[in-house]
């Protein structure tokens, strides 16, 4: 799973959420790190409904605009909580490693750069 | 779209414009409204045009979108080769405008000036008008338009040596440069030559022509083959703006065909059962170009001095797989354009029950029409058949003398008719003749029952027999260039049995 979709499923886990409403939970879970480009989200979005991942919950008129809102399907959670578990996977081997060499602290307090897509 | 996104959003028009245009990288439907919703949401204030990083995505996704099926990455696999054959037929189609833009050969003073240069107090046949570009006749590439001019031998010419020394000081003195000298004639390991045969020839350029002198002499050859000529060809080089030209045309028939593509793509999306052979058909088309276009460009050779780098005929080399491409294209559009989305198909269904409908209510109304259109055939198939394949539904024209019409000034195919009763004798003398005549070796068409015989007689319908059994017999000659009909004609007409030459038009 790339790293915008696993941040869209994410976002979702939570409520259901239109464009913008997606964009802005992935910046806030990530703190920050992850900035969505709209045309990446929506491609992402046409995919995971494609593959029933994710679903159109309902449509709202907001202040005249036509808004659609996405949910997490059943199998979007399963999907989800699989790569949830493989990232763990990954990691615990990583923090096992640092920890084996003595390299922990050192890296532990760096935070990854600002990632847009 | 929807304009109240505009009205009711405090971003600025400028930006809202840009990205409505932007949008439309994407296929029309809601997703540009909801792409544009987002995109106000997220533009901080006083922003006033889309970023670099926003424009970038937004086409690449916009024209990833245009291919529909969100899952598959084959189609976009498949639509970049389909993409890179349009190119390459864009490329070719600009090519071939790009020929048509090259200066046509020079006629009047100039071409009559170059002609005394090379030919002083001598009657020159040839010259005259050409087609820009021609295909060489083994189909190893493509020639530039050449015009070639000829004289019967004097004493002067056939003294090859001397001869062409004068025509290239000549030549030089007019402001060309001469380019290659051809080593004398070696005939040392020719079987029963004679020692006496001469040939000279060289090349040279002034400005964007190109010119070729050649002077053959056979010495003690019987005279209804003749003892050789000389000969110079005239060309016009290419200018060197038509690669960039050719070149220019790659993005638009690139962008063309990925735009048809995901059009056709979309349509056929609902009907998973078309996806493979439409898969299939697309692959087809991809083979029919890509192949002919890589080869055509990765030769840069000349076949000879005439002949331009094969790349350069890439509008030549592309028409047979553009019309391969092309039907497998329309077909394939075609089949797109009537897949009907689902909602529409009750409708569909009504007006066929209404069709029905009028059939129940007025039966003597559709028997009246009915019984016209079968008249009609009927009438359709009797002309067809008195028109056209009853004997004697053509009456033949024979051409007599020259005929020359001006709708056959750029065209090399030419007819020589003889007598039915000549000779074999002089049916031979006539074949020579063509042969000095600059005509090649040109195809005899002497039974009236093959294939091919009256086609110059009869545009459509069918001859008589006992009528055809008396048309002349005829030759179909190549002309080298289109000007040497004239020299051909005086040559054939002072033939005995000969009783037309015919420029024909292409």
């Amino acid at each position: 799973m790339r790293e915008p979709t696993f941040w869209i499923l994410t976002a979702l886990a939570s409520a259901p959420r239109h464009g913008y409403g997606v964009i802005q939970e992935a910046g806030a879970l990530s703190g920050g790190r992850v900035v969505l480009q709209a045309g990446t989200l929506y491609a992402a979005l046409d995919r995971l409904t494609a593959e029933g991942l994710v679903e159109v919950d309902r449509e709202e008129l907001v202040d005249g605009r036509n808004r659609r809102y996405y949910r997490l399907t059943h199998r979007g959670a399963t999907a989800l909580t699989a790569e949830t578990e493989r990232l763990r996977a990954s990691l615990d081997a990583a923090t096992s490693q640092l920890k084996r060499f003595g390299l922990g602290p050192a890296g532990a307090h760096r935070s990854g750069p600002r990632v847009a897509w | 779209m929807n304009d109240q996104v505009a009205l009711s959003t405090p971003a600025d028009r400028r930006l809202l414009r840009a990205y409505r245009r932007l949008l439309r990288a994407y296929p029309p439907g809601p997703r540009r409204d909801e792409l544009l919703d987002t995109l106000v949401e997220c533009a901080p204030p006083g922003r006033r045009r889309p970023t670099v990083r926003e424009v970038i995505n937004l086409i690449r996704h916009g024209s990833r979108a245009r291919l529909g099926r969100p899952k598959s990455r084959g189609i976009v696999v498949l639509t970049l080769f389909v993409a890179l054959a349009g190119g390459c037929l864009g490329a070719g189609a600009a090519n071939w405008l790009g020929w048509h833009a090259v200066e046509p050969l020079p006629t009047g003073a100039e071409a009559a000036g170059i002609s005394a240069t090379v030919f002083p107090g001598l009657q020159v046949w040839g010259g005259g008008e050409a087609p820009r570009v021609v295909s060489q006749s083994d189909g190893e590439g493509i020639e530039y338009g050449y015009a070639v001019s000829w004289v019967k031998h004097t004493a002067a010419t056939r003294d090859v040596a001397a001869y062409t020394a004068g025509v290239r000081a000549r030549l030089e003195a007019a402001g060309w440069t001469v380019t290659a000298f051809d080593p004398p004639l070696d005939e040392t390991d020719v079987v029963g030559a004679n020692a006496a045969d001469r040939f000279e020839s060289f090349t040279a350029t002034r400005g964007a022509l190109g010119i070729r002198f050649n002077d053959y002499y056979w010495a003690g050859r019987p005279a209804y083959d003749g003892d050789g000529n000389a000969t110079y060809y005239l060309w016009q080089e290419p200018p060197s703006w038509l690669k960039t030209v050719t070149w220019l045309g790659f993005p638009p028939g690139a962008f063309l065909a990925w735009m048809l593509t995901g059009w056709a793509s979309r349509r056929l999306e609902p009907n998973p059962g078309m996806g493979a052979p439409a898969a299939v058909g697309a692959v087809l088309a991809v083979l029919c170009v890509v192949p002919a276009t890589l080869l055509t460009l990765s030769s840069d050779g000349r076949a000879d001095e005439t002949a331009g780098p094969t790349w350069q005929g890439l509008a030549f080399a592309m028409k047979i797989p553009a019309v391969l491409f092309g039907v497998l294209a329309a077909l394939l559009l075609v089949i797109a354009a009537v897949q009907r989305p689902p909602r529409r198909l009750p409708q569909w269904r009504r007006q066929a029950a209404q069709g029905l409908d009028v059939v129940r209510r007025r039966p003597r109304a559709v028997v009246a029409l009915v019984a016209v259109a079968s008249l009609l055939t009927s009438l359709g198939q009797y002309a067809l058949v008195i028109e056209q394949l009853r004997p004697g539904s053509c009456t033949p024209t024979v051409p007599a003398g020259i005929v020359d019409p001006p709708s056959a000034r750029t065209s090399d195919q030419a007819r020589v008719f003889i007598d039915r009763q000549a000779t074999e004798d002089q049916r031979n003398l006539a074949q020579a003749a063509i042969w000095r005549g600059l005509g090649g070796s040109p195809s005899f068409a002497g039974d009236p029952r093959a294939p091919g015989f009256l086609s110059p007689y009869c545009a459509h319908g069918r001859v008589d027999s006992t009528v055809a059994e008396k048309l002349p017999s005829h030759w179909s000659v190549e002309l080298a260039s289109p000007g040497l009909f004239a020299g051909l004609a005086a040559e054939m007409m002072a033939m005995p049995g000969v009783v037309a030459v015919q420029h024909v038009p292409d």
